[in-house]
């Protein structure tokens, strides 16, 4: 049998020769297989690790940025309710300090009408003191004068007799 | 003896001079009686026993109406 009549196929090619290229290409396959695939595989395997650690990392370093802005959201309320504090503390200081500003004012105003109703009483009381004094100083005056000049001789007599007679009694 | 000084405004005369002694003779029997002047008192008497004076006189009365105006 002629095998090169029998196989012969267009483009020259003949069975031998395809199979010599295929041995030739499972020989090349068997050689990438073994000196490529382990490599490539553990490449590949090295590769998948690090990414997945990545991830891994990414995915920590998420929830660590999430927790660090849930912490720092937290702290943000917790300052403003401190301010509201504040605010609500000041406010209270600013109206007891207006209060007791008021309150001592209130007294201080009560004392100096106190002291000058005391004042005026008391000049009151010395201008009607004065008064009474002029007065009885006036009258005891022109009494003076007028009996001085008015009583007789015989009522001063009589007014001797009647002071013996009292003081010889007693 | 004790002595009695008589104050007046007026000078009395020996008859009321000697009546006033007979008055007082009573009461503090012989003392050395002195009379003095005192136009001040306006009128009244005033008489000091050496212990003691009694006043009635016009002044002092007035001073105590003068004492009760005043309060």
């Amino acid at each position: 049998m002629n095998f090169t009549t029998m196989t012969a196929l267009p483009l020259g090619l003949d069975g031998v020769k395809i199979a010599l290229h295929m041995l030739n290409f499972l020989i090349l396959m068997g050689g990438l297989t073994v000196l490529l695939y382990k490599p490539v595989l553990k490449f590949i395997n090295n590769r998948q690790e690090t990414i997945k650690k990545q991830l891994e990392e990414n995915a920590a370093a998420k929830k660590e940025a999430e927790d660090k802005l849930s912490e720092y959201e937290q702290k943000i309320i917790n300052a403003e309710k401190e301010i509201d504090n504040l605010h609500a503390e000041a406010a209270k200081e600013l109206i007891a300090e207006k209060e007791a500003i008021i309150l001592n004012a209130n007294a201080k105003a009560e004392e100096i009408y106190n002291k000058a109703k005391a004042e005026s009483e008391h000049e009151r009381d010395n201008c009607i003191e004065n008064l009474q004094n002029e007065v009885a100083e006036v009258a005891v005056k022109l009494a003076s004068n007028i009996l001085d000049r008015e009583i007789s001789k015989e009522e001063n007599l009589k007014l001797i007799d009647a002071c013996i007679k009292e003081w010889i009694e007693q | 003896m004790s002595k009695i000084t008589i104050t007046t405004n007026i000078e009395l005369t020996k008859e009321k001079k000697a009546e006033i002694i007979s008055q007082l003779e009573k009461k503090y029997g012989d003392a050395d009686y002195v009379f003095h002047v005192d136009y001040e008192i306006i009128g009244g008497i005033m008489l000091f026993d050496g212990d003691k004076i009694y006043d009635g006189s016009i002044r002092t009365q007035l001073e105590i109406f003068k004492e009760k105006i005043k309060s």
